[in-house]
């Protein structure tokens, strides 16, 4: 191959290599994207600081007293398990 | 496991019943397939017709048809060998049920045996409908179906799992080897490793955690440090070569060798990569460990080295004075098992047991040491040894370092006491 179609073929390599997105292409290109909505509805986790949490507002006294009227009658007064 | 047969008569074909009735006599259940019977309740229970030198009843006609069973169940002599599930709960849709480790032999568990933990009862899931969400610090946000995880490269692994309260550190402690430690099995696993899935969706700078979350009505949540994830964790749909059941998860699992076992979420519905754990129930309120000064160690993920000797154990009874071969189970959260060493002198003498081989990393050991029992009074304990070094404490030892408000992670050394007449009971109780 003369030189200067090798450079032009190199050019062409070097070319579409840079075509590629940012992000690498998936391993095995299994699953689909998840759509913003279908996160948000499944999305159900809490961190500690609170974030995420669902609307609304609630005490730890309001808690204990649903808790005694809701689940102490399974889980128990003092410990639930 | 020593209920009369007849009372599975019921469950019998009918042929097989046709049988039991001629016969008439109640012959014991699991206690003879033991060995550990008396020789006098054996005898007693047993008719000679079906002994040297008469041929047996069921020579005499064909046994049942092919296809009287289209899963296989158990001999309904061995009825008696189930789960050991809590008497008495004020409710059993967060609760556990145990496996009957003096039952069985080798390491595997069987599927129906395996233990049983659930925090919001068992979800019936139609696999067609189960999705698996892959999202948070990730190039691109991934949801799979069950035949997508099926695509992937599959692995085979042995693995114990084991829960970490098993058992407490409080008296009563339990009479036989499932009420103390049968939160504990052991079955071959097939899924893909997580690392693969997690790389098809690119995880970003900065992601440390995996927060895996189950389909079931608690929506249990744990969060996984992403070097386990990128380790050896799997995604699972198979158990002993079927798929999974619904009590492990079915149809998708997560399974992080030598971790605890609450961690292992089933149903597995999402996976939510984040910078810091969730700090979830199962993380705060329960899963962590209270120490006498009012700390608690979080995060104690590990499940260290232990071991329990399964026969002679609590509740069996050993007879004849003569030969009789001890064996039990050793397993660690950290590897290998290395070494098991066997007492019978009350811990004054150790002796090294055979390990059945291959010993394989974070799964069940079993070990054997022949022993001839003089017909005196014995206490006999197992303690593990495994690959990092680390040597199985006694109780005392633990409760000196954790004292009993913790309420997990209790892998003390457990001796069984053997009276003259040759009852097994738990030596700490």
């Amino acid at each position: 191959m003369p030189m200067r179609e090798f450079r032009v073929a190199l050019f062409a390599i070097v070319a579409l290599a840079c075509a590629v997105p940012a992000h690498a292409q998936s391993p095995y290109g299994i699953g689909r994207a998840a759509a913003p909505a279908e996160i948000a509805g499944w999305n159900i986790d809490v961190d500690r600081y609170g974030n995420n949490l669902p609307p609304g507002s609630g005490t730890v006294n309001h808690g204990r007293d649903v808790f005694d009227q809701q689940c102490a009658a399974c889980h128990g007064a003092s410990r639930c398990h | 496991m020593t209920e009369p047969a007849d009372m599975a008569e019921d469950l019998l074909p009918v042929a097989s019943r046709r049988r039991f009735l001629r016969r008439g006599g109640a012959l014991m259940g699991g206690a003879v397939a033991s060995g550990l019977a008396g020789s006098e309740a054996l005898a007693a229970t047993e008719t000679s017709e079906n002994l040297p030198p008469n041929v047996p009843e069921w020579m005499k006609t064909p046994g049942d048809p092919m296809g009287s069973q289209l899963y296989g169940t158990p001999s309904p002599f061995e009825k008696g060998v189930v789960k050991n599930i809590p008497k008495n709960l004020s409710q059993y849709l967060s609760a556990s049920g145990r496996t009957p480790l003096q039952d069985l032999d080798g390491i595997i568990t069987p599927n129906g045996l395996f233990y049983e933990r659930h925090h919001g009862g068992v979800p019936t899931i139609d696999p067609a409908q189960h999705r698996l969400m892959l999202h948070g610090l990730v190039d691109k946000p991934l949801i799979f179906t069950m035949d997508d995880i099926r695509r992937f490269p599959s692995q085979t692994r042995i693995h114990f799992l084991e829960c970490s309260g098993n058992p407490t550190y409080k008296k009563p402690f339990g009479k036989t080897a499932s009420d103390l430690v049968g939160l504990l099995s052991c079955a071959e696993w097939t899924g893909v490793s997580l690392k693969l899935v997690l790389q098809e969706a690119g995880l970003q700078t900065g992601a440390k955690w995996v927060v895996a979350e189950g389909a079931d009505s608690a929506a249990l949540t744990r969060s996984i440090p992403i070097e386990k994830c990128l380790d050896d964790a799997m995604l699972v749909y198979s158990q002993n070569g079927e798929r999974l059941r619904p009590q492990q998860g079915y149809p998708l699992r997560l399974l992080l060798p030598g971790f605890e076992g609450n961690m292992n979420v089933k149903w597995l519905r999402r996976l939510h990569v984040v910078a810091e754990p969730a700090y979830s129930r199962e993380e705060t309120s329960k899963y962590t460990d209270l120490m006498p000064d009012g700390s608690a160690r979080e995060f104690t993920l590990y499940m260290e080295a232990k071991s329990i000797i399964t026969r002679p154990s609590g509740g069996q009874r050993l007879s004849p004075p003569g030969f009789h071969e001890i064996s039990g189970i050793a397993w660690s959260g950290h590897g290998k098992v290395s070494r098991v060493d066997v007492s019978v002198d009350d811990g004054k003498s150790w002796q090294e047991a055979q390990l059945q081989q291959p010993v394989l990393t974070r799964a069940l050991t079993r070990f054997r040491l022949p022993w001839h029992w003089d017909g005196q009074p014995a206490v006999i304990q197992s303690r593990a040894i495994d690959e990092t070094g680390y040597v199985q404490p006694t109780l005392a030892e633990l409760l000196a370092v954790r004292g009993d408000n913790s309420f997990y992670h209790n892998n003390a050394i457990w001796p069984w006491r053997i009276a003259a007449d040759g009852e097994v009971t738990n030596a700490n109780a």
